[in-house]
């Protein structure tokens, strides 16, 4: 999805610099230079890649954009260091994303086969993960993005608030609105399942459904193939 | 099967930043509550403008632990903490915290220690930030006066600063924890087979919960402000309260 062009007020400046630079304006090409791709530089180190990996992912996105059509699609609608940020990130993301193919290929061979959990915990954990995939399933698109962004892309509540302009304690309400949803549900569906009370109880407590749902989601995500992170 | 068409990093962008209308957001809202490699995308970004590293923690460990992944404006931030510590030894701790504390708000308290010389510093300093890193500082101050809610109280940097100077490494019911990066490592901690690490937020029901369940997790909790450790075969990572 591309967002269609509405320009902020808030980056007119923004905007005013990158087209002055698809317009071709040395000035303005120097200024971007200057103020934004150390920026990118920076922005490229953070994503624990190594160095010459994270340099070489700064260079694709400055060589990007030193073409005028690339600079031409900054459209005002975010600052345009957020969309350095976005442009950044796609192309570290996917640096990363060949980078661990590569090492798993060398590794697989090596790797031993692991045992180390019994049947029954085995048993117990599909349970409880199946029936948690399945409640958050069952939520709205925007709750269930809620918790995925909160436990599984660690996102603070302040940082998800803000980016629809709710505050955070907005968000903390809706967020614990959520939990005592999935609370019920997962307990619904492990019960019905023929889980003992006993087994249930340490996992869906309120007060300990955060820590479920992170290492959960967390083992999901590592668990599930690179994602394609071309676009 | 339908190729799913992915938020491209304009359209991530203007979400991250409220740009969107209010049409444009539910369909992403939608896209992004199904799509896990566009959920990863718009958590990276977020994560890697907000200072954090932009990875978990298996990506993390292999990339050469938690210190690898601390952003370049944090080394300064914790090089010229070590300063401070310094400096309030000289001048008197008592007079340290006492301006600390009247200081109006933690940006404040940061600020005012950026200004302390760094040549009381005698110990090994991390590299000096480079011009990218400070240009990288300046263009995110609002977003980061906003997260500094979350990060360690100045207490807890300066003291976690002064252990790693006394020698990196602490010992604890028989059990020895490093520090790595801002962070006490249990030497127990290898690469999980199975579950990352829990996270712990001291304060917090789950963090109260846990005790209850585990008590030894209080005194390892005392070994600094950040503390990974391992117990009964599963790990946790106590953070700092809010």
């Amino acid at each position: 999805m591309s967002a269609p062009a509405t320009p902020d007020r808030r980056w007119a400046e923004d905007l005013a610099l990158t087209r002055a630079c698809a317009a071709g304006d040395e000035a303005a090409w120097r200024e971007l230079e200057r103020h934004h791709f150390p920026y990118v530089r920076a922005f490229a180190q953070r994503f624990g890649l190594p160095e010459h990996v994270a340099e070489e992912v700064a260079m694709q996105v400055i060589g990007d954009l030193w073409r005028r059509e690339t600079v031409a699609r900054y459209e005002g609608r975010s600052a345009l260091r957020t969309w350095l940020g976005a442009l950044v990130t796609n192309a570290a993301l996917t640096a990363r994303v060949r980078m661990r193919a590569r090492e798993e290929r060398e590794q697989r061979a090596a790797r031993p086969a692991s045992s180390e959990h019994g049947m029954e915990d085995a048993e117990y954990e599909a349970a409880l993960g199946e029936s948690t995939i399945a409640a958050l399933d069952k939520l709205d698109f925007r709750s269930r993005l809620l918790v995925l962004l909160h436990y599984e892309q660690g996102l603070t509540l302040e940082e998800i608030g803000r980016m629809e302009g709710s505050s955070k304690a907005t968000m903390s309400r809706r967020l614990h609105a959520i939990r005592a949803g999935l609370r019920a549900d997962i307990e619904h569906r492990l019960a019905a399942r023929g889980v003992s009370w006993d087994e249930i109880r340490p996992d869906v407590d309120l007060a300990r459904l955060d820590l479920s749902l992170e290492a959960l989601l967390g083992r999901t995500r590592a668990a599930e193939p690179p994602a394609g992170a071309g676009v | 099967m339908d190729r799913m068409e992915h938020l491209d990093p304009l359209a991530l962008a203007a979400f991250q930043d409220g740009g969107l209308t209010s049409g444009e957001r539910a369909s992403a809202e939608t896209h992004l509550a199904v799509c896990a490699a566009c959920r990863d995308r718009l958590g990276a970004q977020i994560r890697a403008a907000a200072g954090r590293e932009a990875e978990g923690d298996e990506g993390r460990r292999a990339g050469g632990g938690f210190a690898g992944a601390i952003r370049p404006d944090r080394e300064m931030r914790r090089e010229l903490l070590v300063a401070a510590a310094f400096g309030a030894v000289l001048v008197g701790a008592g007079l340290w915290w006492a301006a600390d504390r009247a200081a109006p708000e933690r940006g404040a308290s940061v600020q005012e220690r950026a200004a302390i010389p760094r040549e009381t510093d005698s110990a090994p300093a991390p590299a000096a930030p480079s011009a990218a890193d400070r240009e990288l500082a300046a263009g995110e101050r609002d977003r980061r006066a906003a997260d500094r809610a979350a990060e360690p109280s100045p207490a807890e940097d300066v003291e976690s600063e002064l252990l790693a100077l006394r020698g990196g490494a602490r010992r604890v019911d028989g059990k020895t924890f490093r520090l790595e990066g801002d962070q006490w490592v249990d030497d127990a901690w290898t690469a999980p087979p199975g579950r990352p690490p829990l996270s712990l937020v001291r304060g917090t029901d789950a963090w109260r919960a846990a005790l209850a369940e585990r008590p030894a997790l209080a005194r390892y909790a005392e070994v600094g402000p950040r503390v990974l450790v391992v117990l009964d075969s599963l790990a946790f990572r106590i953070l700092p309260a809010p």
